[in-house]
């Protein structure tokens, strides 16, 4: 509202970022609840964390940085390189998958490979859904501010999953 | 600035299907949820019969679980939700705080065009083979986790589970645009504590919504994972089905009921607040004095709001929990009625001293107030694990907690219509035909559930097809008849609100923009209010949101909260 432009509050936007935050949070809080309460039962088979999932994460993190910069100089060229290295990330996921398929894992072979699978599915779609952001910002010359944040925001909410999948 | 009126769609395409104006998008929200009321009355009509005269089997055994299971979710999700959260807080909240539209108009029209197709899965799921969702409106697995649990587990099932993913998802974007809104679009002057308080009920209502809802959204994922997936998140080891034990194993029930009530809870105070928050400011207008202990209100709602957030296993007490767990979810609901006790006393106390115009929306004003009492007493039987032990499969509960989100909330709804009518379309309802609506709604609704209680402490079990053929429960049955014939007055009395609503729209007394000389922002505006709401400047705020003098003249004795230039 222009009207009220000069009254000092928080921007709309800011607000409805914050709690869009608060909103997966609490999905993925969820989520932990379930874990913890599943785990304990006896047919738990804890199954190991694939490779290509660390390699994943070490690009996610790159992209973060990369992301980050690209704020901060305002460059263009390092906003595109970020968006590659999400796409690779999906991509690490995507073989991650592929190998527990292979070594015979699927979804109900155990609780917790089906944990694994839903909950990088589930961070998946919320990452595709920062790149289509984070595309349409860059193709249409808008502010990276929140898109920025979200993206750093999801790669800790991909840390804590990981935390939480590997302890 | 007329800069809003140049704004105004021209076409009737977006000026009432694919609108951006949040009175339009209200109103929308509002018809959509009274003609699923309409379908969800039906249900109930039928369940009652049903009920009442088993031995004629009107629905066979699988079709009333269904009917059960529907009619909970229709009106929980459907009317209640839409009609007083979605509808009244979407026209309400921007005239209240004196802000020309929602802070985001095309959210706040995808947030309604997303609860459509919800409303038509929902429908839809009647006509599917096997029928409707029948595991009850809370879903609990095994039913609703194995597609051939029982017919309405198939495609009723996945049809409920879509139905209510395009709700959460439109509710959560709903609720997103509230607290955006209530934040950053306030008129000048208008700090939080001069805001209505219904636009501080709306607020927590939003903030209880967003945070509340996520979880059963991980909990609808993985009911898709353990029905379609083979996963066995909640199914555990041992089921047979047919002549086969199914593979499923480890998986726990009671997992999901956790993530359900952790919803289900928050949801109720999600509902209920605002029409608490309605019932504030219809009681301020026709008691003509402030309200009593606003800032002790707004801190109770505030208190309720996060209590309502670590309580939901009283919902659970007869699932075999541990007894000291029990013991602490018994301690913090009992907790509740501390500031539910002080919202409740500030209402009553607000007619102190005051002097009280008996018009039409008092009336529900008045009602709403003796409906909370009486439901919040059957609540402390409910709240204490040791007695709902024994009420919690009983008629108790349904007597229960229809008093408290069945009429509440549509009382509050109804007193609300009748109180904003000429602000939506700049007429009166009639005043003969909403008194006799009253009188034909209220008694007999409150006897209606006031009757279950009886019925449940006698013994009289719910969700039974057929009570009769056992002998413990004869103690209840015989008051069925007498409920069901309130019942069937209560459905009729609706017809004369509906043909009210619609004549008067076009035929009611033309009213005034201040007919019933309120303080609040909305009635500074024209009515009904152009798009934008204020053909000029918007208001500038300079008072709490109650000023009124009840010792003053009778034309005289109030204040708008804010001045229009």
């Amino acid at each position: 509202m222009s009207e009220t432009a000069a009254l000092s509050r928080p921007r709309a936007s800011d607000v409805l970022f914050l709690v869009l935050l608060g909103v997966v949070a609490m999905l993925f809080a969820g989520f932990t609840a379930a874990y913890f309460i599943r785990r304990p039962a006896p047919d738990w088979v804890p199954i190991a964390i694939p490779l290509w999932s660390w390699v994943g994460t070490a690009v996610l993190a790159a992209s973060s940085v990369t992301l980050e910069l690209a704020r901060r100089r305002e460059s263009t060229g390092l906003q595109r390189v970020s968006l590659l290295l999400g796409c690779a990330f999906l991509a690490a996921q995507l073989f991650s998958w592929s190998g527990l398929a292979q070594s015979g894992i699927a979804l109900p072979s155990t609780p917790h490979g089906a944990f694994y699978f839903m909950l990088s599915a589930v961070h998946g779609l919320h990452v595709i859904g920062g790149l289509c952001a984070l595309a349409w910002v860059t193709l249409s010359d808008r502010p990276l501010r929140l898109v920025a944040a979200y993206w750093h925001f999801m790669g800790l909410v991909w840390l804590y999953v990981l935390f939480l999948l590997a302890s | 600035m007329a800069v809003a009126q140049e704004h105004a769609p021209q076409t009737f395409i977006s000026k009432y299907v694919f609108s951006t104006d949040h009175k339009v998008i209200g109103l929308q929200y509002i018809l959509t949820a009274l003609f699923m009321g309409i379908v969800g009355s039906a249900l109930a009509v039928l369940i009652r019969a049903q009920i009442t005269w088993p031995e004629k089997a009107l629905v066979t055994p699988e079709n009333y679980i269904s009917l059960v299971t529907m009619h909970g979710t229709i009106m929980v999700f459907f009317v209640v939700s839409l009609a007083l959260v979605s509808g009244f807080g979407n026209f309400l909240i921007p005239l209240m705080l004196g802000a020309r539209d929602m802070a985001y108009p095309f959210l706040n029209m995808l947030s309604y065009w997303t609860v459509v197709p919800a409303c038509l899965l929902v429908l839809a799921s009647f006509l599917v083979e096997g029928g409707a969702a029948a595991a009850g409106w809370t879903a609990y697995p095994p039913l609703s986790a194995l597609p051939e649990a029982v017919p309405g587990s198939g495609l009723g099932q996945t049809l409920w589970l879509l139905a209510m993913a395009l709700f959460i998802a439109s509710f959560t974007m709903g609720g997103l645009n509230y607290i955006a809104t209530i934040l950053n679009c306030r008129a000048r002057g208008m700090t939080l504590m001069r805001m209505p308080l219904t636009v501080w009920t709306y607020f927590m209502s939003a903030i209880l919504g967003v945070l509340s809802f996520p979880p059963l959204t991980a909990a609808a994922i993985m009911l898709l994972l353990d029905r379609h997936g083979g996963t066995s998140f909640f199914l555990p080891e041992g089921l047979v089905f047919g002549n086969e034990t199914l593979p499923h194993q480890g998986g726990t029930p009671l997992l999901f009921q956790h993530l359900f009530w952790f919803l289900g809870h928050p949801e109720v105070y999600v509902l209920v607040l605002p029409g608490i928050g309605i019932t504030f400011d219809l009681l301020a207008t026709f008691a003509r004095r402030p309200i009593f202990g606003y800032r002790t209100s707004v801190w109770s709602l505030v208190v309720v709001g996060f209590l309502s957030m670590i309580v939901w296993g009283h919902h659970m007490y007869v699932t075999g929990m541990n007894p000291y767990v029990g013991e602490y979810f018994s301690i913090a609901t009992v907790l509740i009625t501390a500031p539910f006790a002080v919202l409740g006393l500030n209402l009553v106390a607000s007619l102190w001293r005051s002097r009280i115009r008996m018009e039409v929306p008092m009336y529900w004003a008045l009602g709403t107030i003796a409906v909370i009492g009486l439901g919040g007493f059957g609540g402390l039987f409910l709240a204490t694990s040791i007695s709902d032990i024994y009420f919690h499969e009983s008629f108790f509960v349904v007597g229960h907690f229809h008093l408290m989100i069945g009429v509440v909330t549509v009382l509050s709804a109804l007193g609300g219509t009748y109180y904003w009518f000429p602000k939506m379309f700049g007429r009166k309802m009639s005043v003969g035909l909403a008194k006799l609506h009253f009188w034909t709604t209220y008694l007999p609704v409150v006897a209606v559930f006031a009757l279950m209680h009886f019925q449940g402490l006698s013994g009289l079990l719910r969700r039974y097809y057929d009570h009769t053929i056992y002998e413990f429960q004869e103690a209840g049955i015989g008051l069925a008849l007498p409920i069901t014939i309130l019942v069937f007055v209560v459905t009729g009395s609706q017809l004369v609100f509906i043909y009210n609503f619609f004549v008067s729209m076009r035929r009611g007394e033309v009213a005034s923009a201040n007919p019933w000389n309120g303080t609040t922002l909305e009635w500074t505006a024209p009515s009904p209010a152009p798009h934008g709401n204020w053909p000029g400047a918007l208001p500038v705020v300079d008072r709490h949101p109650y000023d009124y003098d009840p010792a003053a003249p009778a034309e005289a004795d109030f204040k708008p909260q804010g001045t229009v230039a």
